[in-house]
């Protein structure tokens, strides 16, 4: 339950990299971009790429096998014994839990970039993030566990007293879950808010060639793990970072076809360094009541492509067109039970296409010809999701404002 | 630059206001029915007459190696003993009046028997035939009443036509000449375990003027006819619960009514004596009677004659009603003799040999009234009265008759009650082969670390509502309190425990719950949860394991009724070893209703 509650890591949220160009700063000329990113985040796509509700792995059923499993010493072999004796097979489910779950993340993320020569320029950025979570959990319980608490009731059996604790257990799942959760160290599912800074990315971009018709700058650069990894203890929390150091490269070229029209294309590899910290050991058949152990792992490498067109007339005008394929491998924990394994490492492959707006106002070429005060650049951002596979289901809306300095 | 600032400034504008809050979707709770405890008063029959309710079973602690298949095999092995237990009590339930009836029965069999024997000593003292006859009067008597009975338990085929039945019996009666041969005192009965059918049905009415007693005599042939079979179903219809069938139509009807207002039947029954029966409906009006069978009346009557009449006969539920007797070469069948001879007035002088017999039979009768040794007065209370004029030689072969009815009825009932000794055997020894092998397969397994085989409960309401409990786990480890039988508060005994163990004993009388907390268990070298030689398990509970821990008892009583469990009432619960508050370990306790046993040898 902890992994599938894990929600992706909201620095995927925003992107330095938002309509690539090759451009680079003059030197000594500096650059401070305020992106602001708000999103409502309620689904997520599954590994076959279908969306499926954010609350999707709560909605769980509460199977006899984790009822008995709730139950300790002979009472449990008891109660096991009994299900078989009365013919209940331990994967029914006594009830389901339904959930609805639904998030609000807002990014500020200042990008601070400087020119350090005619060709190199240093940026770097560090996100600020804000998140709210709530969720709001039901219970359903069916036929089944109406049979198994009359049996326990029946004369036969003459377990009245259990068969009233076992409904009244029943009749209050959510708070038995919540309960269960706070004896093992969770906090109650309910909401969850956490404001906290993101991981820093450390970014140089190099021009390499500078034709006038066509431009190719290469980009390298690194990620610090600034940013807070998801509690441990808190399932509804929203990491702000990855936790691992990273290291990046790529390219980027612009294509013009016309003064005031290129075609850019980039690439970008990320690798994400191995790591360990202590993690809870759930399974597929338990995700609370496990122990915890120091774990090694390798969180899986990121490949992003992307290619634009971009508008920007001499009147200021910024409009842009883009597609973008980003790709992360799958996460490998070093542990050597194949059940924590599989539940660890399972929907960690990401994958994702889409497609980016941008129209915007650059006072940039005002301010050359000295008919505007100030260098600032104004842009509303829009990337829809068209295809994606475990990833959160958000179309992103950003509002950039870039002074220059 | 102060642009730049202010930019900076409303975007931290923006952070200090914050994310809103997510929306979600209230979500249903949807639970299950909770459960109600079953009435406590289906097995706990708490009657304030001090009498006492005894369960008994065993308690078995299980081990923390318990393992599931271990488990459900005791389950299994437990079903198969309250299955054993219930088909015991559904054979109680079933046979214990049964067996009581039969003891009360031979009870009063026997007494008759030892009458008979004391009259024929009286007898051969005084040289008379007084006694012996006063037995066979009461010997008819007792006759009449098991008659009566027998009829109460008839199969219910027979209990539905017993009213048709009934009316054969005024039939047979009225187309007898016998009714034209005597007169009575009263009116005498066609059968007379039938009358409380006659009075039901308006039939036969004392009150009426035809049927009313006259203290000179008279015959009630007109009795018979105007009130009895003029007004029986068979004449004017039987009545069906949907729809009436009519035997005679309304021409039929009229021309019978016309040849008895004719005072046909009477001047020619005595002539045309059984053809009146057969015949009598053939009879053209203000006609004769003619001979031979009458087609119509065998066809139209016979069948409900036989219908009425064969499921007693044949089901065996009336064979001493039906048992002949001889005087001389004549035989009478028992049912003839219950038509009031003793009210007969003036016994004719006939030529019939059948009718002298009823003759002496009256005359024996009468007598017996007539010296007081035998209690006179009507046939409708039962109390028959037989004159004493028969020879000696006859009084010896009615006695030997009786004493042969004697013997048949006990005949019957030690082969009735040897039946059920057999059966309650029978169950005893399911009983105990389930017991067995519940504890042997416990035995051989180390699922155990405790068992308790002889575990009781008793129950006892006294008069001022007060309910004493008594819960034994061993003879030394007893525990006893008192309480209110309504509110279940406890209350001080009337004849305070001897036990020293501090425990508390509580009652529920709404849930039926029964629970016993002993807080801290200082001596558990008596108490049959620790080791027990028998047992001789490595891992059996220690005393040391047990010292200063707390013991509980939750019991709660069940009624199981089912076709398995037939008739089991129990109570069953967990008995669990705690200690600060936690179980250490836990078991089942299951009792049953201690049964009495059929007893009483013959």
């Amino acid at each position: 339950m902890r992994k599938s509650l894990l929600i992706l890591c909201v620095g995927s949220t925003y992107s330095v990299f938002a309509f690539e160009n090759a451009k680079v700063l003059p030197p000594g000329v500096r650059n401070l971009t305020i992106r602001n990113v708000m999103t409502t985040i309620n689904s997520k796509t599954d590994a076959s790429g279908s969306p499926q509700p954010l609350s999707q792995p709560l909605q769980k059923d509460l199977t006899f096998k984790r009822m008995v499993n709730n139950e300790k010493g002979v009472k449990k072999t008891m109660l096991k014994a009994f299900l078989q004796h009365e013919g209940f097979r331990e994967d029914e489910a006594a009830g389901t839990y339904t959930a609805d779950m639904s998030g609000n993340v807002r990014v500020i993320a200042p990008i601070f970039a400087y020119g350090i020569t005619e060709r190199w320029t240093l940026g770097g950025a560090i996100p600020f993030i804000q998140s709210k979570m709530k969720v709001a959990m039901g219970f359903r319980a069916s036929k089944r566990g109406q049979e198994f608490i009359d049996r326990l009731q029946n004369p036969e059996n003459n377990h009245t007293e259990s068969a009233l604790e076992a409904a009244d257990k029943l009749n209050d799942a959510v708070g038995q879950l919540n309960k269960k959760l706070s004896e093992n160290g969770y906090q109650k599912l309910d909401s969850w808010s956490g404001n906290d800074i993101g991981d820093l990315t450390i970014l140089n971009k190099v021009r390499m060639i500078n034709h006038q018709r066509f431009q190719l700058a290469a980009i390298g650069g690194m990620v610090v793990p600034t940013g807070s990894t998801q509690h441990q203890d808190a399932l509804l929390s929203v990491p702000t970072g990855l936790g691992v150091w990273g290291l990046f490269a790529g390219f980027s070229a612009d294509a013009y076809l016309r003064n005031d029209l290129f075609l850019n294309q980039y690439a970008k590899y990320t690798y994400e360094a191995p790591d360990s910290r202590r993690l809870r050991l759930a399974t597929e058949e338990e995700g609370i009541e496990v122990p915890t152990k120091a774990t090694s792992y390798k969180l899986g490498d990121q490949y992003e492509i992307g290619a634009s067109m971009q508008y920007e007339p001499h009147f200021g005008l910024l409009a842009g067109l883009g597609y973008i394929y980003t790709y992360k491998q799958a996460d490998v924990y070093q542990i050597s039970d194949p059940d924590v394994k599989s539940k660890l490492e399972s929907d960690t492959d990401q994958k994702a296409q889409m497609i980016e707006y941008r129209l915007g106002y650059s006072t940039v070429p005002a301010f050359q010809d000295k008919m505007f005060p100030l260098p600032v650049v104004t842009t509303l951002e829009y990337k829809k999701v068209l295809i994606s596979r475990n990833m959160p289901v958000k179309d992103l809306v950003s509002l950039d404002l870039m002074f220059f300095f | 630059m102060k642009i730049h600032f202010l930019w900076i400034g409303i975007s931290l504008l923006q952070l200090h206001c914050g994310v809103p809050n997510p929306t979600v979707t209230k979500q249903e709770v949807r639970g299950v029915t909770r459960p109600a405890y079953a009435p406590p008063t289906d097995v706990f029959h708490l009657v304030p007459d001090g009498s006492i309710q005894g369960f008994e079973g065993s308690s078995m602690i299980f081990s923390p190696t318990l393992t599931s298949d271990t488990m459900m095999k005791i389950i299994e092995l437990s079903s198969y003993l309250k299955s054993a237990m219930g088909k015991q009590g559904g054979f109680y339930a079933q046979h214990r009046l049964n067996w009581k009836d039969l003891q009360s029965r031979e009870k009063k069999r026997q007494s008759e028997i030892d009458a008979l024997l004391d009259a024929e000593k009286t007898s051969l003292n005084q040289g008379g035939g007084a006694e012996q006859a006063l037995a066979i009067s009461s010997a008819i008597q007792t006759e009449v009443i098991a008659m009566q009975e027998r009829l109460n338990n008839l199969p219910l085929l027979a209990k539905k036509n017993f009213p048709l039945f009934c009316e054969a019996r005024i039939w047979l009666m009225a187309t007898s000449p016998f009714l034209l041969a005597y007169t009575f005192t009263a009116r005498p009965s066609p059968f007379v375990a039938c009358e409380a059918e006659y009075k039901k049905a308006g039939l036969l009415d004392v009150n009426a003027a035809v049927c009313a007693p006259d203290s000179n005599g008279k015959d009630y042939f007109s009795c018979f006819w105007e009130e009895g079979v003029l007004k029986s179903q068979f004449f004017v219809g039987i009545k069906k619960p949907r729809n009436t069938i009519f035997n005679y139509t309304p021409e039929e009807q009229a021309q019978i009514r016309s040849i008895y207002a004719s005072g046909a039947l009477r001047a020619q029954a005595m002539e045309k004596r059984n053809d009146l029966c057969q015949g009598i409906f053939s009879m053209p009006a203000g006609g004769t009677i003619p001979d031979g069978q009458n087609p119509l009346l065998e066809n139209r009557t016979a069948k409900y004659w036989s219908d009425a009449s064969n499921p007693l006969l044949e089901s065996g539920a009336l064979p001493s009603l039906f048992e002949e007797r001889s005087f001389g070469a004549e035989k009478v069948s028992f049912q003839d003799r219950l038509f009031n001879w003793n009210l007969m007035v003036s016994p004719p002088e006939t030529p019939f040999s059948f009718i002298d017999s009823f003759n002496r039979e009256a005359a024996f009768q009468k007598e017996l009234v007539a010296t007081g040794q035998m209690k006179g007065g009507s046939i409708y209370d039962k109390s028959l009265s037989v004159p004493p004029s028969l020879k000696d030689e006859e009084i010896r072969l009615l006695k030997l008759i009786q004493i042969k009815i004697q013997s048949k009825f006990r005949d019957a009932l030690v082969q009735e009650q040897t039946m059920l000794k057999e059966k309650e055997a029978t169950y005893q020894d399911s009983i105990n082969e389930a017991n067995q092998n519940l504890l042997q397969w416990i035995e051989e397994r180390d699922s155990v670390i405790s068992i308790c085989k002889s575990v009781k409960l008793s129950l006892n309401q006294t008069t001022n509502n007060m309910m004493q409990i008594h819960f034994e786990l061993s003879p030394t480890y007893s525990f006893s309190a008192c309480m209110n039988a309504t509110t279940g508060a406890t209350v001080a005994c009337e004849t305070p425990s001897t036990s020293t163990i501090q425990s508390e004993l509580s009652w529920n009388p709404v849930t039926g719950k029964i629970s016993l907390v002993v807080a801290n268990i200082q001596d558990a070298s008596d108490l049959c949860l620790v080791s027990n030689s028998s047992f001789g398990k490595e891992q059996f509970l220690q005393k040391d394991f047990l010292m200063g821990k707390q013991l509980r008892v939750d019991l709660f009583p069940r009624k199981l009724s089912s076709e398995v469990y037939e008739n089991l009432e129990l109570v069953s619960g967990k008995i669990a070893v705690e200690s600060g508050g936690v179980k250490d370990t836990e078991g089942v306790i299951l009792l049953f209703q201690t049964q009495e046993r059929l007893s009483g040898a013959l």
